[in-house]
């Protein structure tokens, strides 16, 4: 029961910011009347807010010690509730400006061209790292950094945030991942030949350790690399190189993040492009640069027992399979790359992933031409932006 | 920043759990100490949340035998492992709070402290999430 005066607060409070929200979202909305999808499904967030907090009250009026805790449960919930629509979507749309839609635009103009078909809207900040807020996977929220207006530097990095929103919604393709991660260790605790019993269960205690690193969040990060090569092929393959390159620590290391280790990350992404594009300068050029940077520190142990090489190839397969099954309108990205010996004569052109792999092409081959090459490609992206 | 990717993509399936289990534990301890009428709960509240009782409760007794991975009750799991109560313990209460849900009668006050310790436990590992998102620091 003494819970009680904290249910009350939280009741009282809960009452007046839901009454601020709704005239926000009022407001809102009224300034993009046209996005209906996005405001229907906050006003309907909104309504479950108020239900939550009915409940609270009732909680209150009973003023029973055993019900405390489902009071308590309803605050955490209305919490919840009011933190997603206000903090994060509210606050995004009263700071959108004309460079968060232009590049809104830009998101869903290449989010329809790849075959996204989930995505309805989005909403942008263009204020910090790339993130997306996945809990509406059909209306993600995406972060990105404010550079993109001026430069199209690290955005393929866009298709990995956007993969989390794909895993969200199809939660089969992570259900085929852990399945493809138990086969995977099941086949390799009946290798091992003969050994002491002492042997055996060290070899035990090592493969389910090494299983038990991949979680839901690391598949789900695995995933999204793979998600991002699909749909934008070898421009983001490079752009998962050059971010790896950037790190001065050892790719083969877990290093304090649910991510897997980078030599994990770049063989997910290199399987994930066609045969055709594995054969492409650009592909192997990059390739050869992340090889010399992983050269510096080689493949320990912990590494091989839980990201062999065989596994990561099953898991590309199974993710792949499983969105092509899945996502059936989801394009793989495997339009032939500009020619380095053409670079000077080439006008931006196609859709995001296609700009994406000029750009990669040019800036990795022929880094010379870049900054000239951007300026026209900006120019190519706000047009399709504006055609949204 | 992929912290915000996968944790915001859970969460809503973390809210639903809690708000389920939360409601149904709340419709079956009132009309245990016999306040149904009064915070307007009605048989069929009573008898769907009897259902949803029992089903996860036979979902994480299978769990627990298995060491299951399924991500929508692997935290409960994690946090089962983690309690000072043995596990065996742990399933043989579940097992009885399955039953109980599916058999007419009042629910014995045993069984319904076993439901409060498990929603607790969704409870703390939603609002873990939760201020890792949104928290104050």
């Amino acid at each position: 029961m003494d819970r009680l005066p904290f249910l009350r607060a939280k009741a009282a409070d809960g009452e007046l910011h839901l009454k601020w929200l709704k005239a926000e979202l009022s407001s809102l909305r009224a300034r993009a009347p046209s996005r209906l999808q996005l405001f229907d499904r906050l006003d309907a967030e909104v309504r479950g807010a108020e239900a939550r907090l009915s409940d609270l009250k009732v909680v209150i009026s009973a003023a029973h010690p055993t019900l405390m805790d489902r009071g308590v449960q309803c605050a955490h919930l209305l919490d919840a509730i009011l933190n997603k629509v206000s903090v994060t979507y509210v606050g995004a749309l009263r700071k959108e400006g004309d460079s968060e839609r232009r590049m809104r635009g830009l998101v869903l103009s290449a989010s329809r061209s790849s075959g996204m078909s989930w995505i309805q809207d989005i909403v942008v900040r263009l204020d910090g790292t790339h993130a997306v807020f996945a809990t509406f996977p059909e209306i993600p929220l995406l972060v990105a950094p404010p550079r993109h207006i001026a430069s199209l530097y690290d955005m393929p990095g866009l298709y990995h945030e956007l993969g989390h929103t794909a895993f969200v919604k199809f939660p089969a393709i992570g259900d085929c991942m852990r399945a493809a991660v138990a086969e995977y260790f099941d086949a390799q605790r009946r290798l091992g030949g003969p050994l002491t019993p002492g042997q055996r269960a060290t070899r035990e205690e090592r493969l389910s350790a090494a299983e038990q690193y991949w979680t839901e969040w690391q598949l789900a990060e695995l995933f999204c690399d793979i998600f991002a090569t699909y749909a934008c092929g070898p421009a983001h393959y490079a752009s998962f190189v050059e971010l790896g390159l950037r790190m001065p620590y050892d790719p083969f290391e877990v290093v304090g993040d649910p991510h897997p280790p980078d030599a994990a990350r770049e063989r997910a992404c290199y399987e994930s492009l066609s045969l055709t594009h594995r054969g492409e300068e650009l592909v192997n050029t990059v390739r050869k640069a992340w090889k010399a940077h992983e050269g510096k520190s080689g493949p320990n142990h912990q590494y091989m027992l839980r990201c062999g090489d065989e596994l990561l190839a099953k898991l590309v397969g199974v993710a792949i399979s499983s969105l092509e099954e899945k996502i059936p309108t989801l394009r793989r990205y495997q339009a032939a790359l500009p020619s380095v010996d053409d670079v000077e004569r080439l006008t931006p052109t196609g859709n995001l992933e296609d700009v994406l792999n000029q750009s990669a092409t040019i800036l990795f081959l022929a880094a010379e031409q870049y900054g000239k090459w951007e300026g026209a490609a900006l120019d190519w992206c706000a047009r399709l932006a504006r055609e949204t | 920043m992929s912290l915000l990717g996968y944790v915001s993509g859970q969460i809503e399936r973390e809210e639903r759990l809690l708000e389920q289990l939360s409601k149904a534990t709340f419709v079956l301890q009132s009309d245990s100490l016999g306040l149904a009428e009064r915070v307007g709960v009605t048989a069929e509240d009573v008898s769907r949340s009897r259902d949803q009782v029992s089903a996860f409760a036979a979902r994480l007794v299978a769990a627990l035998a298995r060491n299951d991975v399924d991500p929508a009750v692997a935290p409960i799991v994690k946090r089962i492992l983690q309690s000072p109560m043995p596990v065996s313990d742990w399933s043989q209460d579940l097992r009885a709070l399955a039953r109980a849900a599916g058999t007419p009668g009042p629910f014995p006050h045993q069984v319904l402290a076993t439901l409060s310790s498990i929603v607790r436990f969704i409870d703390v590992g939603f609002t873990e999430e939760l201020y890792r998102l949104y928290g104050r620091r």
